[in-house]
């Protein structure tokens, strides 16, 4: 017996799970993750693709960026760096490979965040934050480590929690308060199927009336959301999930790019086994290791 | 002497249960040789267990991000209470911050749909007067949800620059509670095809 399988024997795990090696379900779990930051930074591709044609044909001197991060190329490499690292980091099987990877998107999505051409797409600001869970997740993704999936949930529901209070916060201005804000942003020109069946049903006054009304909805769900790291871990979850998928579907579709990874990272709380319920009346016999789950959860 | 699997299917939240030689974080898992205890829920807050298991394990960097989320969430705490934070926030809005490094630290703060931002549009000079009262022709205005610099920068911006390209006076004033800022910026094409972008604080 290797000195690894006997840790693996003594801490019950399963027999082909050996110290060292990566757990099948945190793998699963990291895969899902990956995938959504996958959707999240194709999203918007064709318009990527378009905006670096006009980057290339329309190049902006501005003295406040550096010009390494003024340069078209840089954006263009990082981007088709963090979406190849993201898709090869989805068949890895290493543990160490999928910390390359991980890394490597992580940095690439970070040079976006400071980038003129990107600072202001809060897409890379989702998928960097998603980025460096993953890069977190696969540092501690070997078979030893039992409470993976529950600490890795609750740090995905902590990043979530500071992004909606970063939501929230920022609407505490008599601006969001009065409606004003998304009144001129949202209801009363965007083409979107919610906003037009508004302004078809109501006038003028009555939709600043709703605006209002929408801001106060909108920061008070984020504001609830901030706190969905004190929250039950399922509950937290389904919670973020509803919340996200409504914030796209209700005022525009282009924000699955920012939301699809932050639905991702929500989607991590849910992977975690149940709570074991067991078989009652079934003998056991004593001096051996009792499992208590009728299916191994670490073998998917 | 059989046990009942079923007697302390409630009691446990992890996957097994030790009888012997059981793992260091476990302690309580036996009491006594020949009696199954199952592990004791463990309750509590889950930020102290991923405290706990972060230092039981050395991971140096979920601690890190922790403390990195922890800092942020005290800034955005201080936002509605601290000027010094709305001021820096609004700069940061308008990349003004005064040196690059101190504007890329705040990149990671969740910007979405933040401050009051209101933006001008001209294809020439307007004066602070002209933005209160604005001439019917001539001139774009209306809210953007963030970095409201990016009616210069961004890609949708500029192919619009491109289809017209006349100076362009681009104004944002950013509120947030009594706190404001309004810029100026003025976009000349240069002789290379490409845009000069220089600005400055109006007020």
């Amino acid at each position: 017996m290797t000195p690894g399988s006997s840790t693996a024997a003594v801490m019950n795990l399963p027999a082909d799970c050996d110290v060292g090696e990566i757990r099948r379900d945190g793998l699963l779990v990291l895969r899902t993750v990956l995938f959504a930051m996958l959707v999240s930074l194709l999203w918007k591709v064709i318009f990527f693709v378009a905006a670096f044609r006009i980057y290339q044909a329309c190049p902006l001197e501005d003295p406040f960026f550096p010009a390494p991060l003024r340069s078209v190329w840089l954006s263009g490499g990082c981007y088709a760096g963090s979406v190849v690292a993201v898709f090869l980091a989805l068949f890895a099987g290493s543990r160490r490979v999928l910390i390359a990877l991980t890394g490597v998107a992580t940095a690439c999505l970070a040079v976006l965040c400071l980038h003129q051409q990107s600072y202001n797409d809060v897409t890379f600001l989702t998928c960097c934050w998603t980025g460096v869970w993953c890069l977190w997740m696969a540092s501690r993704i070997d078979a030893a480590d039992s409470d993976l999936l529950s600490d890795g949930a609750w740090l995905a529901q902590l990043i979530l929690s500071v992004i909606f209070l970063g939501g929230a916060v920022g609407k505490m201005t008599p601006g969001y308060a009065s409606g004003e804000v998304l009144f001129e942003i949202y209801f009363s020109g965007r083409d979107y199927w919610l906003f037009n069946i508004l302004r078809n049903q109501f006038d003028q006054a009555a939709l600043r009336e709703i605006a209002g009304w929408f801001a106060w909805l909108v920061t008070g769900t984020e504001l609830l959301c901030a706190f969905l790291w004190l929250m039950p871990q399922r509950l937290a979850s389904w919670i973020a999930i509803a919340v996200l998928l409504n914030i796209a579907l209700m005022s525009n579709t282009w924000l699955f790019s920012v939301l699809t990874c932050l639905m991702g990272l929500a989607l991590v709380g849910l992977h975690t086994p149940r709570r074991n319920t067991g078989m009652p009346g079934q003998q056991l016999p004593v001096g051996q290791p009792i499992r208590l789950f009728r299916q191994d959860p670490t073998r998917l | 002497m059989p046990v009942q699997a079923g007697q302390n299917a409630d009691k446990g939240t992890v996957q097994d249960v030790f009888l012997f030689s059981p793992p260091a974080r476990f302690p309580s898992t036996v009491e006594s040789p020949g009696k199954i205890q199952a592990p004791q829920r463990r309750t509590g807050f889950r930020a102290a267990r991923f405290l706990q298991n972060c230092f039981s394990r050395r991971d140096w960097g979920g601690l890190a991000m922790v403390a990195a989320v922890a800092m942020i969430a005290a800034w955005l705490v201080c936002l509605p209470f601290s000027t010094a934070v709305q001021q820096t926030t609004i700069n940061r809005f308008h990349l003004a911050t005064r040196s690059f490094a101190a504007w890329a630290v705040q990149q990671p703060i969740p910007p979405m749909y933040n401050l009051e931002n209101r933006y001008w549009l001209a294809h020439q000079r307007l004066t602070p007067d002209q933005l209160v009262v604005p001439p019917a022709v001539g001139i774009k205005t209306g809210m953007v949800n963030h970095f409201p610099t990016r009616l210069a920068t961004f890609a949708d911006s500029r192919a619009r620059m491109m289809q017209n390209p006349l100076e362009t006076w681009l104004y944002v004033r950013s509120r947030y509670q009594s706190q404001q800022r309004t810029t100026e910026w003025r976009l000349r094409p240069d002789d290379g095809g490409g845009w000069v972008l220089t600005g400055g604080p109006l007020e």
